[in-house]
């Protein structure tokens, strides 16, 4: 008997999906927001649904974006 | 000496507001100077950003972000980031590759709009997302 586990369907990444060059730059802080928690941590690829490609474009700018000040290192409830 | 192949470059210089607000022109000045100094053609200068820091820096708390387009020698850039490291008044700098398929013109044309934010948000990434349940953090 097989069992459902395994038959889980992998999540179509949502920039692919639009079939378009979709760029994640540092200077798109409101996009980049949206993938870091109220601590300042990244998501994981298997939260985000990004291929390999993407989730390393969103590390980099994440990173630009913390270096210039523009996003926290350590978020605001962490932080007191 | 051969000479190198000048490559278009992005730039973005983090100030301090009040210094920025104290003279622009002086601000600008600042940076076309390390420009000149270094044989960078400097092909678009504007303020991107006038915003408050998400840490402190130097003590400073409140930034102006001006971003900058330059074509330059790709040994040059080691040298200006080393000037600018020495600066008393730039905060932070980064100099990267734009991004692919970059046209200055078309950004140049476009930079007075105030809904070019909205452009770069993918709306199937934000629909993925709200699926999720993962709010916008608040600063």
């Amino acid at each position: 008997m097989k069992s459902g586990f395994n038959k889980r369907r992998r999540r179509v990444d949502p920039i692919l999906k639009k079939k378009e060059v979709a760029y994640v730059d540092y200077k798109h802080i409101k996009t980049l927001s949206r993938y870091v928690t109220p601590q300042g941590k990244m998501f994981g690829a298997k939260r985000t649904g990004f291929c390999a490609q993407n989730q390393r474009q969103l590390m980099i700018a994440i990173k630009r974006a913390r270096y210039l000040g523009l996003l926290p290192y350590i978020g605001t409830t962490l932080k007191d | 000496m051969e000479s190198q192949i000048k490559r278009l470059y992005e730039g973005m210089f983090v100030l301090p507001q009040s210094f920025v607000r104290e003279d622009q022109q002086a601000a600008f000045g600042m940076i076309e100077d390390l420009f000149k100094k270094f044989e960078a053609n400097l092909m678009h200068i504007a303020i991107w950003a006038e915003r408050s820091l998400a840490y402190e820096i130097n003590h400073v708390r409140e930034a102006t972000y001006i971003l900058t387009y330059f074509e330059c020698e790709t040994d040059k850039l080691v040298k200006i980031e080393r000037a600018v490291r020495i600066s008393d008044n730039i905060l932070r700098c980064l100099i990267v590759k734009p991004m692919p398929g970059f046209n200055l013109q078309e950004y140049i044309e476009n930079s007075d709009r105030e809904d070019i934010e909205d452009d770069i948000l993918v709306p199937e990434m934000i629909a993925s997302l709200d699926e999720i349940g993962v709010d916008e953090v608040k600063s």
